[in-house]
């Protein structure tokens, strides 16, 4: 039967930053599943698959997606079926810039909002860490791409940013240390680090600082496109 | 407050975000936090160790049906928020027909909640899968 189907590697197997622990990242575009010689290359290791249809992905380039950016960046062809080759390399050839970083200020805010409310004493410290280290290195990711120093891995984008908006060098020194919180959260790390609700207060803070200079950034960069 | 209020809460917050794609990211972290306080509410009937982060819960052998219902639906669940949401990004169409099953799947998880509470608390069962540890 014939399948069209593309399958590309992205994440920090492609980036080539990966530890053994290292989810596989794999885009599945089309119809079909992941090709045996896919799944031996990578055996051993947990392979974390994302679908999309082409509509989906030509629906995403058209408000310029920055997964497929992250894509753009940093992603590699593992199969391709005759009739689906470079295809997906022209949709992000052809890429307009990201158009809804404004949707995503807002929802940045109302989740740290929410793990706000869970303070003084939040019934699940450690998920709340966790879930505060993934918002701050959304924050970084979309920061650094609006700063046109796109960074997709874990503790760059926050490097990134830090350094560019000139904000305090801690943030970034110890930004490590608290997105451990969420390697453990995956399940990728099995060293649980010990919790303390005195540091979600304190990156809670930091986080609303970053924050507001990434609406500033977004404020500016859409007065750039209109002009 | 009770853990089956903190999770009735825990719901109700995840709707009141549902209806609109551009606070996805925010309503899927929502749904998270009830995923997990539910799946604490079971691990405490269960007479097992609670969860620390939200994940598949999969009960023992013997385990009691109503708590199995509950871990058949936060299941769901999950793997559901994981495909409108993959990897990171919403999709506003799968969005807009993920969320009202989703929606759908809360209002059974709702329902089924208060079985798990007036019932029998069991004697403790064996450890669930390690997935569920995380």
């Amino acid at each position: 039967m014939k399948v069209s189907l593309a399958v590309w590697l992205y994440g920090s197997e492609a980036r080539g930053d990966a530890s053994p622990s290292s989810d596989v990242d794999v885009l599945l575009v089309g119809e079909g599943l992941v090709p045996r010689e896919v799944s031996q290359r990578y055996r051993g290791r947990r392979i974390s698959v994302s679908r999309y249809g082409w509509e989906e992905m030509r629906g995403m380039a058209e408000y310029g997606s920055l997964f497929l950016h992250h894509l753009r960046t940093e992603a590699k062809v593992l199969y391709e079926s005759p009739d689906t080759a470079g295809r997906l390399r022209a949709i992000l050839n052809g890429l307009p810039r990201y158009q809804r970083a404004q949707r995503d200020v807002r929802a940045f805010r109302q989740s740290l909002l929410d793990i706000s409310a869970e303070l003084p004493e939040p019934p699940d410290l450690e998920f709340e860490l966790a879930t505060l280290a993934a918002l701050i290195r959304r924050i970084g990711i979309l920061g650094s791409y609006l700063l046109g120093r796109p960074r997709f891995d874990r503790i760059g984008p926050v490097t990134e940013i830090v350094e560019a908006w000139k904000l305090p060098g801690v943030l970034s020194s110890e930004f490590g240390a608290l997105y451990r919180h969420r390697v453990v959260a995956d399940g990728v790390d099995s060293v649980p680090t010990p919790p303390n609700a005195g540091v979600l207060t304190l990156w809670i803070e930091r986080a609303g600082s970053m924050l507001d200079r990434l609406e500033t950034q977004t404020d500016e960069s859409l007065k750039l496109v209109h002009h | 407050m009770s853990h089956l209020s903190l999770c009735t809460t825990r719901i109700q917050q995840v709707r009141v975000l549902a209806s609109d794609p551009e606070l996805a990211y925010a309503a899927r972290t929502r749904l998270r936090r009830a995923v997990l306080a539910c799946t604490q509410l079971v691990a405490r009937r269960a007479g097992l160790r609670e969860p620390r982060y939200p994940g598949r819960y999969d009960l023992p052998p013997g385990a009691p049906p109503e708590l199995r219902r509950i871990c058949e639906i936060t299941n769901r669940l999950l793997d559901r928020s994981q495909s409108i949401c993959q990897p990171s990004e919403p999709l506003d169409d799968r969005w807009s027909d993920g969320w009202s099953e989703i929606l759908a799947q809360l209002d059974e998880l709702e329902r089924s909640l208060p079985g798990v509470e007036q019932g029998t608390p069991n004697t403790p069962l064996q450890p669930p899968s390690a997935a569920a540890e995380r």
